[in-house]
């Protein structure tokens, strides 16, 4: 099976490898595993407590290729976004973005459950900030 | 979507059975696929489980035995040599039957592949393996095994010689949490098994407790073969 251009890319340059201070409060954690395959993923945001926008994220991805590129759009696309704004994104828009297969679907999924986990992390964080819609 | 759960009745415990051609009044597992009257191999019927392919109750504690050596007696009246000379549709009858039974043996003798036909059977799940794993009713992996299986595999990367006795201690706790859900399987079954068999909310609760500890237990499973696959690759020296 061939992967997809974009998939390749992303694999091979991943974009916002690596990690933020998880003690931080402005720093939410997700890290979710796959129960069909055993990747499991890292996703890590910073926000800006005044204007609840994202402005760092970092990952990183034990995994096949479509989870990495999967964990790495998904932290392209969240920075500069709202808390709102990232709950938004579902694991169709990276599927459609990356052409993901049928079989690779559930990559982008871990890739939502990721960025909904980094941010119910915050959230709980920093309990005075309004709750999850 | 999910399947209609299944009838409580199964098939050879609904009605008087009759020969599917001749209408004979059909007794006992053996006729229930082929009819000692008109040596009719018995057209599937609505509804019939692997269950009543072999005349055993629908329960997780099966005999095993019994079921082989049925399956063996039934094969050997059924086998598709036997009817070279019969008419077409006998043929095909005996054919369809035999793998149907086939199918029957190999999941009842297979114990996960058992609690994964009494799900689908109830509804639980929708036909196994036909529906998308996305759309089922997924539970959450366990979280302390997600990062410790993280922690490990970022220790592996960074420094594959000294990770060896953490590889090791993670398998065991992986083994450790293995039998425990095979235990807990084991008591889930014995309960489903005490209950009538009908679609009771004590019967479903006990089914998609069934159900969250082998999603569970295949988690672990493929967590094990990337324990594997990294013992393979990180310490091939």
């Amino acid at each position: 099976m061939a992967y997809n251009t974009k998939v390749i890319d992303h694999y091979e340059n991943p974009r916002n490898v690596g990690s933020l201070d998880k003690n931080s409060k402005a720093v939410g954690t997700g890290l979710v595993g796959a129960p069909e395959c055993g990747d499991v993923m890292k996703l890590q945001i910073e926000i800006d407590e005044k204007t609840r926008v994202i402005t760092d994220a970092k990952f990183k991805t034990f995994g096949c290729g479509s989870a990495i590129a999967s964990s790495s759009l998904a932290t392209e696309w969240v920075k500069g976004k709202t808390i709102d704004q990232a709950l938004a994104i579902k694991n169709t828009d990276i599927v459609n973005e990356l052409s993901l297969p049928p079989i690779k679907i559930h990559c982008s999924v871990l890739a939502e459950d990721a960025i909904k986990a980094a941010i119910q992390d915050y959230v709980k964080k920093n309990p005075e900030k309004e709750k999850l819609s | 979507m999910q399947n209609a759960p299944v009838d409580v009745a199964t098939v050879s415990q609904r009605d008087p059975l009759l020969c599917t051609e001749c209408g004979h009044l059909l007794d006992g597992f053996l006729a229930f696929h082929l009819c000692p009257k008109c040596h009719s191999p018995q057209l599937l019927r609505e509804g019939e489980t692997y269950f009543d392919a072999f005349g055993v109750p629908v329960q997780f504690d099966l005999d095993r035995g019994v079921i082989e050596k049925r399956f063996y007696e039934i094969s050997r009246a059924l086998h598709p040599d036997r009817f070279v000379s019969a008419p077409a549709h006998h043929r095909a009858q005996s054919m369809s039957r035999m793998s149907f039974l086939n199918q029957a043996f190999q999941t009842l003798k297979n114990p996960t592949a058992l609690r994964e036909l009494m799900l689908s059977l109830y509804g639980v799940r929708t036909q196994m393996g036909i529906l998308p794993s996305h759309q089922q009713k997924k539970v959450p992996i366990p979280v302390e095994i997600a990062e410790s299986w993280f922690e490990l595999q970022e220790l592996v990367v960074e420094n594959p010689a000294s990770s060896r006795p953490k590889v090791a201690e993670f398998e065991a706790e992986l083994k450790n949490l293995r039998t425990q859900g095979e235990a807990h399987l084991k008591a889930l079954e014995t309960q489903f098994d005490r209950l009538p068999r009908e679609l009771s909310p004590e019967l479903l609760a006990i089914l998609s407790q069934i159900d969250a500890e082998l999603q569970k237990q295949n988690y672990f499973r493929s967590i094990e073969k990337d324990v594997e696959r990294i013992k393979r690759n990180a310490h091939s020296d």
